[in-house]
């Protein structure tokens, strides 16, 4: 029968992929039933979270950051700034689309006539004849 | 841009073609350096070892064979050199099993930011503790490749890393939080 510090280590080989089956099975056995080794487990996790940041380069931000908890900080008058603009550019797509005036729209011109077009006649240059009185 | 392969750079490179002892320094460089930084707590004796390393890969080309990857050659000439290094600085480095290598008191945590203390706590380590953390989480070898590296046996690179990481749990223990 293993003792705590032999699963402990196990626990050490299981996060670095190098268990075999057989003896995660053990392991996990163990786990259910043993709270001291869960919370070693965690910690094992928790060390290797750790020891992945200090090899970023400050200020990198930790890529196990979830999107969804990012927060994100800017300057009130930035922020003025951007919400004057959106809402600007709302009020004005707005009237674009619902308030057009009339000769704002484009102009089609219609040619209407009563009398019939004039005839146009195309003469080539070659075929024209002076005249010389 | 096709990569060639380790073993294609090194034939080439025993060929007396020299362009490819600058593909493996591309290649190697900054893993190698930090591997001796983080052994050596000193950026200029870690590029030192470095720029050995590539030196010896330069001279002992041809004699570089049935060797089961450059990576482990490699690493395990760093290792090498720190270690010749270590052992100039404090005399004989015995791969005893302690495993840290100097006190860290709690009150010289104080004050630190939480990269800062698990930073100074890996330092501590003792530098066969330390090598084991670093070769597994940082270039994420497998514990073959360690005991090749290390010279010593995969029942002894897993002692090691679990001795290495139940000591730090310890010591880290109020620092140590889920990631955000």
């Amino acid at each position: 029968m293993k003792t705590c510090d032999e699963y402990q280590e196990m626990i050490s080989t299981y996060i670095d992929v190098e268990l075999t089956d057989t003896e995660t099975s053990k392991l996990f056995y163990h786990l259910g039933e043993c709270e001291a080794c869960r919370t070693m487990m965690k910690s094992m996790f928790q060390l290797r979270s750790a020891l992945f940041e200090i090899d970023q380069p400050k200020g990198k931000r930790n890529e196990s950051v979830s999107l969804w908890k990012r927060r994100v900080s800017i300057s009130f008058p930035i922020a003025a700034l951007f919400a004057f603009f959106v809402i600007t550019s709302a009020i004005t797509f707005v009237q674009q689309v619902f308030f057009r005036k009339e000769f704002e729209r484009p102009v089609r011109v219609e040619y209407i006539s009563s009398k019939p077009l004039p005839t146009v006649y195309v003469i080539e240059p070659s075929k024209v004849q002076t005249h010389i009185n | 841009m096709e990569t060639s392969s380790d073993a294609v750079l090194l034939e080439q490179l025993r060929n007396g073609h020299q362009p490819a002892l600058g593909q493996l320094y591309t290649r190697y460089q900054e893993r190698v350096l930090r591997y001796c930084i983080r052994l050596l707590k000193d950026s200029q004796s870690a590029e030192d070892a470095m720029q050995n390393v590539f030196v010896k890969l330069q001279s002992e080309r041809n004699s570089i064979r049935n060797v089961h990857s450059l990576q482990s050659w490699v690493f395990t000439v760093a290792r090498n050199e720190a270690f010749g290094e270590l052992r100039r600085r404090k005399g004989e480095v015995l791969d005893e099993e302690i495993v840290w290598e100097g006190v860290l008191p709690d009150e010289e945590l104080s004050g630190k930011n939480r990269r800062e203390i698990v930073e100074a706590a890996l330092n501590a380590l003792y530098p066969s503790f330390r090598e084991a953390i670093i070769l597994r989480e940082y270039e994420q070898m497998s514990y073959d490749e360690i005991a090749r590296v290390t010279n010593t046996t995969v029942s002894s690179v897993k002692s090691r890393l679990f001795k290495a990481r139940k000591a730090l749990i310890e010591k880290l223990k109020p620092y140590l939080h889920d990631a955000p």
